[in-house]
């Protein structure tokens, strides 16, 4: 019975949507500093960098919101739980809520410039405390909902931020972001739109309720 | 004393007591699938079991005729839903059914 509960709960991640939104997350935090490289921005303040990025947050969350709602579930079908998913569920909301909680104070920190910024490593703290509680909230979240995609993108996450900043200090290629980037939240978003198209041709409609069952 | 339990699993008579509206395939699945999840719409239950949707609709009448399967129809907007959850009847006869199953398949089996 485990087997099979796993089975139904796991077949809500062939849609793709959560690796197209875990795609664009990642990509909002690297657009800022590739926007830059390009010459495209000038973010001697922060007001922009942090208006592009929260633009493609507003936009990853609109679409996994939507997605799961008129697209996945009159596809798949509703289906509540038992109370061990719940459970774990809610460890998994409570894992999110502690990372965006760590994800502003070290925003905050690094502003007011209580973190070191790592002028000789190239490595500001705040990259190595992104990487490590990515690994760390990533790694536990994809235990708990048991989908196994999400261990590959707790690295990928965990690696973007630290690589990036180490590739601008060594300083041997001309855009570091957009190459990071491109390795880090390129692998999400592609496969995420392979599974979303595939998804969308093997149930192309929706099934009406009630249609066989009166 | 093992030969005496050896010869009460591996009596087939057994099989003639079982449970038949749990023994067909298409609602042992739909049990099945019902008794791990807490309640599922009949679209949910259609994509997991591979059935089509009258053979589904069919199953499913069978099961809540024997109040196996607790069938609540509602209406979100203007669209018919179905939610559907096995009752507590339901999964302790299949609870039953796969203890039966198991005995004899032991009781025949046990020893290959």
């Amino acid at each position: 019975m485990k087997a099979l509960e796993k089975k139904a709960f796991r077949s809500f991640f062939k849609d793709g949507i959560y690796d197209v939104f875990l795609g664009l997350i990642l990509l909002s935090f690297g657009l800022p500093l590739m926007l830059n490289e390009f010459g495209w921005l000038d973010y001697e303040t922060m007001a922009w960098p942090l208006v592009f990025a929260l633009a493609l947050n507003i936009g990853a969350l609109v679409f996994f919101v939507f997605g799961k709602k008129y697209i996945t579930v009159p596809r798949l079908g509703l289906v509540h739980f038992a109370k061990t998913r719940k459970r774990k569920m809610r460890h998994v909301r409570l894992l999110l809520v502690f990372s965006v909680l760590v994800g502003v104070a070290t925003f905050f920190l690094t502003l007011f410039k209580v973190l070191p910024v790592g002028e000789k490593s190239g490595i500001p703290a705040a990259g190595l405390i992104f990487g490590i509680q990515a690994l760390i909230v990533f790694s536990l979240a994809a235990y708990f909902m048991d989908f196994t995609r999400l261990y590959l993108y707790a690295f990928l996450f965990a690696v973007s931020m630290p690589v990036t900043f180490w590739l601008k200090k060594i300083d041997i290629l001309a855009y570091p972001s957009l190459y990071v980037s491109l390795l880090t939240a390129g692998p999400m978003l592609v496969v995420g739109w392979i599974l979303f198209v595939r998804f969308l041709r093997q149930f192309p409609k929706k099934i009406e309720q009630g249609a066989g069952d009166e | 004393m093992s030969k005496q339990k050896k010869s009460d699993t591996s009596d087939l008579s057994r099989l003639l007591g079982i449970d038949k509206v749990i023994h067909e395939p298409a609602r042992f699945m739909i049990l099945a699938y019902l008794s791990a999840v807490e309640s599922a719409d009949f679209v949910f239950l259609l994509n997991q079991t591979g059935l089509t949707q009258g053979n589904l609709s069919f199953h499913l009448s069978k099961l809540e005729e024997s109040d196996y399967v607790d069938i609540e129809k509602q209406f979100i907007g203007k669209r018919p839903h179905t939610l559907l959850s096995i009752t507590d009847k339901g999964r302790k006869a299949l609870k039953e059914h796969l203890k039966v199953m198991k005995e004899l398949i032991d009781g025949l089996f046990g020893a290959y």
